[in-house]
């Protein structure tokens, strides 16, 4: 995010944007046969070659259980790209990278494997005659997160080249433990291998463009940044919702959840994000060390089965996009006694300085009304002496809504008059469109966190300690829910948006969910 | 002869209806709303010198038009006019919705192409600040325009512009030279098209230590094709420049080298750019573009081996170019 190290790049390197200079890499994914590799990591890898920022010395290995011929996983690969790529095969463009790609298979809890890949590496170092950065993608079920980082330790590949540009690097997918004394073991282990600096701890919607932009806009803008507190804003309401249910997956996600899937992080981030004090400086380690204060001053939430400060729901059958779908209990594979929630809620109080008394709503599910993520800032209302009469004036709160997907945008909802003789009000809103004003064709978040992570810029990654702090304020719920079974558990019929208990979250300080999109 | 804004799409209109039509041309009635669709970022000067020809005008108002559909802008196109006349100007005005992959996509612009008489600039400021969109930045293009006559604007119409660019693979001044009110906001669209070059040179030479690639460095010579006389002194500029920051080795090659410029037209070669390095060792670098395609090839023998990379440099789009000039 920051190009003060300017002074000190390669002199071939001054004067090209950060994102131009990543050093020679041979990358490994861990999983190259799942679903991620084929619809988001190669694909990003194909775009970024088509963006010439692949660095000119580039391997890809495949790792895997599953023993794939070379040939096989390049054909895999081309369809793969074929599929999900956002811009069409380019086979001249693709076959420098393709000519470097091959597949390793071996067991991940197999040492000798991590040792044959060690020396596979060190031969196209030795070929190129010069050094190589490792860069490891860990895209693999979380059971075999630590057996993987054990053995990138055991064959010495995670020193390679240590405390220098060209270090090893490995970038974790969610999740990131299963609480928090599961999260602390695997920080454990992570950091008995790795220095922290090595770990890119990848949360994909860090990569997407508003989010990014929430700091621009919070802290490049002065009109927003002297209302961002307790002062002006009345309450903030983050959605995460989508309008899949569990599909295939079902098996894996009863084993989740809302809380675990989506709160703990994508959710949490964007509270650290919207909450934050503005950093020192864009350095990585500064936003980071102002994302884990705010996560550390969230209080601890009120559990009761019903009521209190969280709720939480399951999906019934209902209609999405005019289609009738079944219910949670009903999808494939989900066990009859599952208590499982597919929603979650939380009403987070920040107790500090700026956000005192000032609520933070937060939900996340699936089968919900529609596809929609954003975080809305709700402005306190002017004092209604001029505009209070009801039916006359329909003045509606000041809200900012930065929308992150589908349509990734900023939306500012004002009151203005109604042309005519008489002064009636209304609300209307200024949008700011991404794809309007700078086209679609913008990066995939994938491609944005892989390439940080190759040229080493951990600023849109998390740090260990910000995924225990979230953990810290989870886990209380988990065992809670866990204690109460199916007590407390509430339902909503896909295609709604959430369940009743949801909206009486809100009642108590006379606010309501906005409807997202 | 014809008339520079008349090879120029557009509608005529008399300049005194220019500001009311521009407010007005995107206010559809209940079945249109483009103007939704219209959300300028910046204003694009383009400005043409007597000497373009229609055929240019034309293909540079295109990559306007292309670099607007990205950044969507109000652009400004300043025609000179050989005829004597009474100093009048004369006004066109072009409108233009790209509607992209999905209605979601769909932006729009405007173009005000201005005649004005070439000798008559005084009045050309503020007659164009009237149609400037007000707190948005302000880039100008010069296009064929003389050296003397940019002078000229250094105190009006190039006040509070936020960058000049020119390209000096075509211009038959050398614009570098002029005494700019700020250099670091004049950009060269032939530096800006080697964008590529620099990156596939760039990425390989910085995984070598910057005093081994200067230690013994007896020659380096950029050879150009006559179409690409600025890309070639530009090239020669960046690396001699990224060579002067060596500062472990005061009596090393880099300084004593010769840097060398040289047109291949001549030759047999098949490369449009090239780029090579002598040592006073068995150690070379070499970096060509060939004359078809967007491939290119580095040679070299600087560590343990002969490496051999294709390496791609897809040219620039004009209107990638003018953004890189404009922006980076």
């Amino acid at each position: 995010m920051t190009d003060q190290n300017e002074e000190q790049r390669h002199p071939f390197l001054k004067g090209l944007s950060k994102h131009r200079g990543a050093p020679p890499t041979v990358m490994v994914i861990f999983g190259a046969s799942g679903d991620l590799t084929a619809r988001k990591l190669v694909p990003a890898i194909f775009n970024l070659g088509v963006d010439n920022l692949l660095p000119g010395e580039f391997h890809l290995v495949g790792f895997g259980r599953k023993p794939i011929e070379d040939d096989s996983f390049r054909e895999i690969m081309d369809g793969a790209i074929d599929e999900h790529s956002r811009r069409p095969l380019n086979k001249e463009i693709w076959e420098r990278v393709r000519q470097n790609m091959v597949y390793h298979d071996g067991g991940y809890d197999d040492l000798a494997a991590f040792k044959s890949l060690a020396e596979r590496i060190d031969q196209i170092e030795k070929d190129l005659g010069r050094d190589v950065q490792r860069l490891f993608y860990i895209s693999t079920p979380p059971g075999v997160f630590q057996p993987i980082i054990k053995n990138l330790g055991k064959s010495g590949m995670a020193k390679a080249h240590v405390h220098t540009k060209l270090a090893s690097k490995v970038i974790i997918e969610k999740p990131f433990g299963r609480d928090l004394d599961s999260a602390r073991e695997l920080n454990a282990t992570i950091n008995s291998v790795f220095e922290e600096p090595q770990v890119y701890r990848i949360d994909h919607y860090l990569g997407k463009e508003t989010v990014q932009d929430l700091l621009v806009q919070r802290f490049a803008n002065s009109i927003f940044e002297p209302m961002w507190n307790r002062e002006y804003v009345d309450n903030v309401q983050i959605t995460v919702a989508e309008s899949l249910g569990v599909g295939t997956r079902g098996g894996y996600y009863d084993t989740s959840g809302a809380l675990r899937d989506m709160i703990q992080n994508h959710t949490m981030q964007l509270v650290a994000l919207t909450a934050m004090e503005p950093p020192v400086s864009l350095d990585p380690e500064s936003i980071r060390d102002e994302k884990v204060k705010v996560l550390k001053a969230i209080q601890p939430l009120e559990l009761k089965a019903d009521g209190g400060d969280v709720v939480r729901a399951r999906y019934t059958d209902g209609l999405v996009d005019g289609q009738p779908v079944k219910g949670y209990k009903e999808e494939e594979g989900i066990p009859y006694e599952s208590s499982t929630e597919t929603y979650a809620a939380l009403k987070l109080s920040i107790n500090n300085w700026r956000w005192q008394g000032v609520p933070f709503y937060i939900r996340s599910g699936k089968r919900m009304a529609r596809r929609a993520s954003e975080i809305a800032i709700q402005f306190k209302r002017p004092p209604g002496i001029l505009f209070s009469e009801g039916k006359k004036f329909n003045v509606a709160p000041n809200t900012m809504v930065i929308s992150i997907q589908p349509d990734e945008g900023v939306t500012l909802v004002m009151n203005s008059k109604i042309p005519g003789l008489e002064t009636r009000t209304q609300p209307v809103k200024m949008h700011f469109r991404y794809s309007t004003t700078f086209g679609s064709n913008t990066p995939e978040a994938y491609e944005r966190l892989i390439l940080d992570a190759m040229i080493g810029d951990s600023t849109l990654f998390i740090r260990g300690d910000e995924t225990e702090a979230s953990w810290k304020l989870v886990t209380p719920i988990l065992k809670h829910w866990e204690e109460c079974g199916q007590n407390g558990m509430e339902e909503y019929a896909s295609g709604s948006w959430g369940p009743l208990a949801s909206e009486r979250l809100l009642w108590e300080k006379n606010h309501q969910w906005r409807r997202s999109g | 002869m014809a008339e520079l804004i008349d090879a120029l799409p557009g509608i005529e209109l008399p300049v005194g209806e220019v500001t009311t039509r521009l407010a007005t041309m995107w206010d559809g009635g209940p079945m249109s709303s483009s103007s939704e669709f219209r959300a300028s970022q910046m204003n694009v000067v383009l400005h043409f010198g007597l000497d373009v020809t229609a055929e240019e005008a034309l293909e540079r108002f295109e990559t306007v038009l292309h670099f607007a559909q990205r950044y969507p802008s109000r652009i400004i196109v300043l025609c000179p006019s050989r005829n004597e006349g009474d100093g009048s100007m004369s006004a066109k005005l072009f409108s233009q919705c790209y509607i992209g992959e999905s209605h979601r996509e769909m932006c729009c612009c405007e173009a005000l192409l201005l005649g004005y008489k070439s000798e008559d600039f005084g009045y050309l400021s503020n007659q164009v600040s009237v149609w400037l969109e007000p707190d948005l930045p302000t880039y100008h293009w010069f296009s064929g325009v003389p050296a003397k006559r940019i002078e000229s604007y250094f105190d009006n119409l190039l006040i509070g512009v936020r960058r000049c660019v020119y390209d000096s693979s075509i211009e038959a001044d050398d614009l570098s030279k002029l005494n700019w009110p700020s250099s670091a906001s004049v950009s060269d669209l032939a530096k800006a098209r080697l964008l590529p070059v620099r990156q596939a040179v760039g990425q390989f030479l910085s995984g070598y230590r910057i005093e081994n690639l200067c230690l013994g460095l007896k020659r380096v010579t950029v050879s150009h094709c006559s179409t690409m006389s600025g890309e070639g002194q530009r090239l020669l500029e960046w690396i001699q420049e990224c060579l002067s920051e060596c500062t472990k080795c005061d009596d090393c090659g880099a300084k004593k080298a010769d840097f060398a410029l040289k047109n291949c037209d001549d030759t047999e070669s098949d490369c449009s750019l090239s780029l090579e390095w002598e040592y006073d060792d068995d150690r070379y670098f070499k970096w060509r573009k060939f004359r078809d395609g967007s491939l290119g090839e580095i040679e070299a023998s600087l560590g343990k081996s002969i490496q051999t990379i294709p390496t791609r440099v897809k040219p620039l789009a004009p209107e990638q170019a003018l953004s890189e000039a404009l922006f980076f």
